[in-house]
């Protein structure tokens, strides 16, 4: 017997929830509704006049919610015409940016065929221009998230997530996640919860204020992520999560990618898991997986990661987990 | 969702900190989901799920007292979470084996974010991607914590069995 079936074991045989018991728990789950509606009612009216349309549209706020996305009312009359300018703009010169490495995303970047060493890329990363949000600008990144749901089963079931983020300068942000082929209704957007959640660990303010030195941003990103100091091995997962953002700056993007080299082992060139090929540093991960970060050479984006069992080949179609970056930049308006 | 949900709650509120406390965490997640109830989002997972989340995020604020009760097994043998079912038998007692103060003092010896999680994939029987949902945590940081968890129970569970065969 091994220790799951022990544990499932232990304690399997306890009494059910018997009428009486649910009948009292029924009637305090009512109290506890009547005495805190009236404040509820009150809390929820408030905050639901100061949402965005994209987070109202889901329904209201969260007790954890961070401050909301608000666009200052002023640019709300021209935002339009904005958008419309900035969208002209990346339309014109988007290949411009990517090519100066200004521009993270990583969608329309190509294939890089030349070797280069994680030296080069960190060194790349480093000298990228530093990209602070401007007052009413928002940095977002688009991913998606993929595994197989139970490995063992024939045949393994994938399920992968469409995730889409989006944070402001004043550490609030909206998410959505969407899994694909799911026939549920469209995507939805959710306020944040600062310190919770696997985006949720970042905030603007976090990600800008993260130390150059390597030596001590994986401490850093454990204590903004509320884990143990000495849970180092989690590092390289809150990494995964930090490098899209754009507005990460140059020196912390160079001391994540050194912290992976000296936790991993560069494996070459290798291809993430949509199929752009990127400078590959394969991290062991305690959960008997090895984790290939894939790194462009030209600038250090993460185009992604893959993870695959231990003893397996390097190679995005033996991954049982993924985490591919789609798009990331800066915008002047919300997604609606 | 309530009548759907209630005995699952129960069970696990029930299996982790025992009847003194089931009743009233059971009680206050159906209250906090009822206040919270615009923050479910069905496109990030099942109901069930969302309630088990809300649910250890309670029983969090009784870590301290579920450790006491699993190292007061792990000593006595007894489970102080036991209770007298309706034939008068103390249910736990039925299938009681050497090992269960092993496993006690095994379970008392994790994190507490360790032990949520073993428990929410072992005696509820969410895959990872509900447990992530449930506590809102990246799916690999799920994986990484029940891959740890396993091991040091196997180690606590192999050591204790060994020293008993000693």
């Amino acid at each position: 017997m091994d220790e799951l079936e022990l544990l499932k074991e232990f304690r399997a045989t306890r009494p059910g929830l018997d009428g009486r018991t649910e009948e009292r728990i029924r009637q305090r789950v009512f109290l506890a509704i009547e005495a805190t509606v009236d404040k509820a009612v009150d809390e929820v009216t408030v905050a639901a006049t100061d949402l965005p349309e994209a987070v109202r549209a889901d329904g209201g706020p969260s007790e954890y919610a961070v401050p909301v996305l608000l666009a200052p009312p002023r640019r709300r009359r021209w935002q339009r015409w904005l958008v419309a300018a900035v969208s002209l703009l990346l339309l014109a010169f988007g290949s411009v940016i990517a090519r100066r490495g200004g521009n993270t995303s990583t969608a329309s970047s190509t294939p890089s065929s030349s070797p280069a060493s994680i030296e080069q890329v960190a060194t790349a990363a480093a000298s990228a221009p530093d990209r602070p949000l401007q007052p009413g600008q928002y940095a977002f990144v688009r991913v998606v998230e993929g595994q197989l749901e139970e490995p063992q089963s024939r045949p393994p079931t994938v399920t992968e997530y469409d995730v889409e983020l989006w944070l402001d300068d004043d550490n609030a942000g909206v998410e959505s996640r969407q899994q694909r082929g799911s026939s549920s209704a469209p995507t939805s957007w959710r306020t944040i919860p600062v310190g919770r959640g696997g985006f949720g660990t970042s905030t603007y303010q976090r990600l800008r204020e993260l130390p150059a030195d390597h030596n001590l941003i994986g401490e850093r990103l454990l204590r903004d992520a509320s884990i143990a100091a000495d849970e180092a091995n989690q590092v390289p997962g809150l990494i995964e999560r930090a490098l899209p953002w754009p507005s990460l700056p140059p020196a912390a993007r160079r001391a994540a990618i050194e912290v992976l080299a000296a936790r991993g082992r560069q494996v070459g060139m290798v291809t993430d898991h949509s199929g752009r090929d990127g400078l590959g540093i394969a991290v062991a991960t305690p959960d008997a997986t090895q984790t290939v970060f894939v790194l462009e050479p030209a600038t250090g984006a993460l185009l992604g990661t893959f993870s695959v069992p231990e003893g397996a080949a390097l190679d995005r179609h033996h991954a049982v987990r993924w985490y591919t970056v789609k798009e990331a930049g800066i915008r002047d308006r919300l997604p609606t | 969702m309530y009548h759907e949900h209630v005995h699952q709650v129960f069970q696990y509120v029930d299996r982790r900190l025992g009847r003194r406390w089931a009743e009233e965490v059971t009680a206050q997640t159906f209250a906090v989901a009822w206040q919270r109830r615009r923050d479910f989002d069905p496109d990030r997972g099942s109901p069930s799920a969302w309630l088990y989340g809300i649910a250890a995020n309670l029983i969090r604020h009784h870590g301290r007292a579920e450790t006491r009760q699993l190292r007061a097994f792990a000593a006595s043998g007894a489970d102080p979470t036991s209770v007298m079912d309706d034939a008068g038998r103390v249910a736990d007692q039925l299938d009681a084996a050497n090992e269960w103060p092993s496993v006690a003092a095994a379970l008392a010896d994790l994190r507490l974010e360790e032990r949520e999680i073993i428990t929410l994939y072992c005696w509820e029987g969410l895959s990872y991607q509900e447990i992530a949902q449930a506590l809102d945590l990246p799916v690999g940081t799920v994986r990484s914590r029940l891959s740890r968890a396993r091991a040091r129970l196997s180690a606590a569970v192999g050591h204790c069995s060994d020293s008993e065969g000693a």
